[in-house]
């Protein structure tokens, strides 16, 4: 995923349909609302009919006559808060007599979330990827990812303390940045798996 | 929350951990929607997830069946950005099957734009797990019809199939369609658009699944 900031300029090519603007918006936050929604919502089809609405209403936003966003710096945190506007819209409607609580709106991440963020592809590359960190980088990961054990229990299993399994995670993760960096740049030849230039890894 | 409140207090991993309280979590995501770098962060920790959970699946499954995806029913969600009476109505003309538990779901779209150029969109490479999706507007000549009617046209085969079929729709807005994973194989196709007594190709495009 290429990054580059938000701005007035980026606003305006979304605004007039540039192909390739559209196709990292449209990737960009397609990720992020999939990890906010994760949480919130119970199934991927939930995830995407918000997602569908957020998207129809920023672009209905961005296209009007009076053209929507004044910063463009503040894309990012408008999405969001278009999404939060579904959010609630949703949960009123679903929940008139009773509103519910946050704690309430939290579910269990599945595989199938982490699948439809990940293609296959990019899957079998991170797996040969955590298979060449160390074991004990390899290890926590597992152990926070797949094994879904609690916190305290992945820190008792590694007598570690809990601000400290955060300092863990932190360290295997750059550990994998890195890895994964060099991974790419062996495999690289030119081609993203989508075989476009504009979303290099 | 600024950024450097983020990376102090290691937010990126507190909410992966889930370890944030509700408000917490609330600014943090407010912050990560517009900070490429810690939504760089989150997202790597999806990634690693996804990655492990493969890891465990492959000692469980073949990878054949794991991922069969062209035996999934073909399933297509419409958007219209046109009106939300719109968007509830072509969603009902569909019936999606959802994926088996094991197989991937495509989540990146791949967009073909349909522009009043009608130009090729060229050679699309996606991958077998991933959405194709077909944004544009009706051809300011082609306004004011009763039914609109999105089709492909394998040019190899000949045989159309239909998309989409609009009615009462609001053809000065733009038009989303996303195609899930498994509907079109590779070959060239023609988008078309019928409308009345008309047939006008939108645009042309290669596809190529691998």
């Amino acid at each position: 995923m290429e990054l580059f900031a938000f701005d007035d300029d980026y606003v305006r090519r979304l605004r007039e349909g540039d192909r390739w603007t559209e196709e990292h918006f449209l990737s960009y936050f397609q990720q992020l609302l999939l990890i906010k929604l994760r949480r919130r919502l119970p199934s991927l089809q939930a995830i995407e009919d918000v997602r569908q609405e957020v998207f129809v209403r920023v672009f209905r936003t961005l296209r009007a006559p009076d053209g929507g966003l004044r910063d463009g710096r503040k894309l990012g945190a408008y999405v969001n808060t278009v999404c939060n506007n579904v959010l609630l819209e949703q949960y009123r409607q679903k929940n008139r007599t009773e509103p519910l609580l946050d704690v309430h709106l939290e579910v269990t991440t599945s595989e199938d979330v982490e699948q439809a963020m990940v293609g296959a592809q990019e899957r079998e590359r991170v797996r040969r990827v955590i298979g060449e960190l160390p074991k004990r980088d390899a290890d926590i990961l597992q152990a926070l990812f797949l094994d879904e054990r609690s916190n305290d229990d992945v820190c008792h299993a590694f007598g570690v303390e809990r601000g400290y399994l955060r300092v863990l995670l932190h360290r295997a993760k750059e550990k994998f940045r890195s890895a994964w960096t060099q991974n790419v740049v062996r495999i690289g030849s030119g081609e993203t798996d989508s075989g476009k230039p504009s979303l290099p890894n | 929350m600024e950024h450097h409140d983020a990376v102090k207090s290691m937010a990126a991993e507190r909410y992966v951990l889930g370890e944030l309280e509700p408000a917490e979590r609330d600014a943090f995501e407010e912050h990560f929607f517009d900070c490429v770098e810690c939504s760089g962060d989150v997202r790597d920790e999806t990634k690693i997830a996804a990655g492990i959970g493969t890891v465990e699946a492959l000692q469980i499954a073949p990878r054949a069946s794991r991922f069969n995806w062209w035996a999934v029913a073909a399933s297509v969600f419409i958007a219209s950005l046109a009106t939300e009476n719109t968007i509830l109505m072509t969603r009902g003309a569909f019936t999606r099957t959802p994926p088996a538990k094991s197989e991937p779901a495509g989540a990146i779209g791949h967009p073909i734009s349909f522009e009043a150029d009608r130009a090729s969109a060229g050679v699309i490479h996606i991958h077998p797990a991933d959405s194709l999706v077909l944004h544009g507007q009706i051809p300011q000549e082609n306004a004011h019809q009763p039914v609109y009617i999105f089709a492909v046209r394998d040019d190899d085969s000949h045989l159309t199939r239909e998309l989409v079929r609009f009615k009462e729709l609001d053809a000065s807005a733009p038009i989303l369609i996303t195609i899930q994973p498994g509907f079109l194989a590779s070959g060239n196709y023609t988008l078309l658009l019928r409308g009345g007594e008309h047939e006008v190709a939108l645009s042309t495009f290669t596809l190529d699944v691998r």
